[in-house]
């Protein structure tokens, strides 16, 4: 090129110089030849002085492209050292001879006290020989060598790298250095094993789930199918993977199964997804089954899943059908024992009623004939005076005794006993009456009902200066009637037997509660004796002294009322102290009321 | 009130004594008409409709007919169904006499037809005077005769 043209011409130019000398040997010649050498040398001269400029221009090119390269090495300098992965230049025998920031750190050395140090004093020392062997191998291996490593930093704990070296070579093939890439493998290890690890678990969950675990796509294709599910449906799992998810379903949800995948994939219209419902699924034997099925929609890898967790309920609605078929029949047995109290107490009503009025016959001829007896006894003793002369001295007086002592006697004691009688069957009969009666019922306002009471009864509660307080009361749906009776025996009893001698308070209460609204009625008069409590509510029963008349059934009356309240009626009491009677209406009234006696 | 021996008062009354004093008590009343006391139901009815044991009995049928509920045989509901089930016999006035005095047994007796409802009154003093009262009623009102 240009260089080779330059040296031409200066052989060239020597050649003409060599000839001029020789001219100059034979003077003859010189003139000539010095002529014709002159012409050449400034020809030569000429070229010359191009070629300078020539290699002027070169020189000046050569420096920009020695700055550009200059630029370029410091660029690559940067990146190498400030790279992430660790980077380390050594000879052939693995003399370090240059390392990035990243591999001192790695090391745990600093850059430029790692130049000159052999790589392998960082290898562990068990691994260190291995290492060795492997570099001296390394002459003749081609590409890149890809190691696993336990690197020994300086002062700290080995560590898990990853080496991959690339020999350097001659023109001539001859290994000239490696250049090295450490990476440390800790974290991706832990990585790695933290999602094996994560993937083993989700599978074993999975698998060992009780419940039976199903995933579809989104054409329905079955993509897994676990254990649980093996044992439910009787297939195992290659069977159904692959295949279409309706093979699970019994007729009526297989048919209607792709239209609503489809239309949910279109429309986003839930049926079951994200809700859960309880439906039909088919067994391999073709029995079909009930299970709640939860199914939810997972995105994975840009594509739609469905995930379902099908829960088998044959257990349950077992037990639901043995409990429904439990209560029906105890609903059939409470029926029956209904219908048998209801007739053994419409057979009492009717013998109560029965006896009662098959009883008043005969007292009326008792009273009827009494009377006439009465009527004709008067007869004889006008006719006595008359008579009585006629008569012998015995049966004169026995004559005058029967008529004048002896049938009025009689006649006293019949006549009390038979309206003694007539009361106990009218109770009675009362009482019948109040069993049967129909109640009404309807809001009542039991303060104004109590206080309408305490009226009725102002006469004796003024006279024996009572003193009664009536607490705000709570409404009721009661039968109006009942509960006037119910407040008025009760009230009625408590200024009927005060203390005497002792200022008479009686306080009324009521409560609304849960289970049922609660009045009482509390005096401070004479009280019952413990052993009389029991007997204060029987019919026809009085305790304590008999000072104030009664015929011993208001209590009873009370009772039958509050009973057929559906409520119960409760007596606390202390002699000398006070009474409280306590009763309870019912909320409401179901079924058949009981009709009590 | 007719005071003809022949026109009858019916008096169905299981209890005898009943049936005496009942009597009796008309008869303070100046009720002076012939009383047939019978005590079955179901002997009224024949002797009212002629049947049975007074098939072809020629009697008056009774003006009257005080009736208690309570009875053998027929109860006083049927024997009052009976005899105002049958052209014959429904226009004699019946009046109940009985010991009852249930509202609904009332309601039912006059509903079946009966013209009055008496209870008997144990008191004997009460049940004297409502049957004197009804002597006197009786001689009062106007009856239809019989056939």
């Amino acid at each position: 090129m240009f260089a080779d043209d330059l040296h031409h011409k200066i052989v060239a130019f020597q050649q003409q110089v060599e000839t001029l000398e020789a001219a100059a040997a034979s003077p003859a010649q010189v003139h000539g030849a010095l002529l014709e050498a002159l012409a050449a040398l400034h020809v030569s001269l000429e070229e010359l002085h191009v070629a300078e400029e020539a290699l002027h221009q070169q020189h000046d090119t050569l420096l920009v492209a020695r700055q550009a390269t200059e630029a370029a090495h410091q660029r690559y300098q940067e990146l190498f050292d400030f790279a992430l992965d660790g980077y380390v230049v050594s000879d052939s025998q693995g003399i370090i001879q240059e390392a990035n920031r990243a591999a001192a750190a790695l090391l745990a050395v600093p850059q430029d006290v790692l130049v000159g140090k052999p790589l392998a004093i960082f290898v562990v020392q068990e691994e260190r020989l291995s290492f060795r062997t492997q570099l001296a191998a390394l002459a003749q291996l081609q590409g890149l060598q890809d190691w696993e490593v336990r690197l020994q930093p300086q002062g700290g704990q080995p560590f898990m790298a990853a080496l991959r070296v690339v020999t350097v070579r001659s023109l001539h093939g001859q290994c000239t250095g490696l250049l090295w890439l450490l990476r440390d493998m800790t974290e991706r290890q832990q990585a790695e094993a933290a999602l094996r690890d994560s993937e083993a678990r989700s599978a074993a969950i999975l698998q060992t789930a009780v419940d039976s675990i199903i995933t579809i796509d989104e054409s329905g294709i079955v993509e897994s199918f676990n254990q649980a599910a093996e044992r439910l449906f009787g297939y195992i799992a290659d069977e159904v993977i692959g295949q279409n998810v309706r093979m699970l379903m019994p007729s009526l949800y297989r048919e209607e199964h792709d239209g609503y995948l489809a239309r949910y994939l279109q429309t986003g219209e839930q049926k079951i997804i994200g809700i859960g419902r309880e439906v039909r699924a088919q067994r391999r034997d073709g029995t079909t089954f009930p299970i709640a099925l939860a199914v939810s929609e997972v995105h994975l890898d840009g594509r739609r899943m469905f995930t379902g967790i099908v829960h088998d309920l044959t257990a349950r609605v077992q037990a639901e059908e043995a409990l429904r078929h439990a209560r029906d029949e105890l609903e059939v047995r409470v029926k029956e024992r209904t219908a048998e109290l209801e007739a053994a107490n419409e057979e009492v009503r009717r013998f109560a009623y029965i006896v009662s009025h098959d009883l008043r016959a005969p007292l009326v001829n008792l009273k009827g004939f009494s009377s006439e007896l009465r009527t004709a006894a008067a007869v004889l003793q006008d006719a006595l005076p008359a008579v009585l002369p006629h008569l012998e001295a015995p049966q004169h007086a026995d004559v005058a005794r029967a008529l004048t002592q002896d049938i009025p006697e009689a006649l006293g004691f019949i006549e009390t006993s038979v309206t003694r009688m007539d009361h106990l069957i009218r109770a009675i009969l009362h009482l019948s009456r109040l069993g049967r009666r129909e109640l009404r019922y309807e809001p009542l306002d039991v303060l104004a009902l109590v206080q309408e009471t305490v009226q009725t009864l102002a006469h004796q509660i003024a006279e024996r200066q009572v003193q009664v307080t009536v607490d705000p009361l709570p409404t009721v749906m009661a039968d109006r009637t009942a509960m006037e009776q119910i407040m008025g025996n009760l009230l009625a009893n408590a200024v009927a037997y005060l203390a005497p001698g002792r200022p008479g308070e009686i306080v009324v209460t009521g409560e609304r509660r849960p289970e049922a609204t609660v009045f009482a009625v509390r005096d401070n008069g004479r009280g019952i004796a413990t052993e009389d409590i029991p007997k204060v509510f029987e019919p026809f029963r009085r305790v304590g002294r008999q000072d104030v008349p009664g015929e011993g059934m208001g209590l009873a009356y009370v009772q039958m009322l509050v009973r057929r309240h559906g409520g119960d009626i409760r007596c606390h009491s202390t002699l000398g102290v006070g009474t409280t009677f306590t009763f309870t209406i019912a909320h409401q009234i179901t079924g058949g009321e009981a009709h009590a006696f | 009130m007719p005071s003809n021996q022949s026109v009858v008062i019916l008096l169905v009354e299981d209890d005898p004594g009943h049936a005496r004093l009942i009597e009796r008590n008309l008869r303070r009343a100046l009720i002076t008409n012939n009383i047939v006391t019978l005590s079955d139901g179901q002997q009224a009815v024949d002797y009212l409709l002629k049947e049975d044991t007074y098939a072809g009995a020629t009697h008056a049928l009774p003006l009257l007919l005080l009736l208690d509920l309570n009875l053998p045989g027929l109860d006083g509901y049927q024997v009052l169904a009976r005899l105002k089930a049958d052209e014959r016999t429904r226009h004699i006035p019946v009046i109940i006499l009985t010991t009852t005095e249930e509202p609904h047994e009332i309601k039912r007796c006059y509903a079946l037809g009966c013209n009055v409802y008496l209870t008997k009154p144990v008191e004997y003093e009460q049940f004297a005077e409502a049957i004197r009262k009804l002597g006197l009623f009786l001689s009062i009102v106007k009856l239809p005769l019989g056939e």
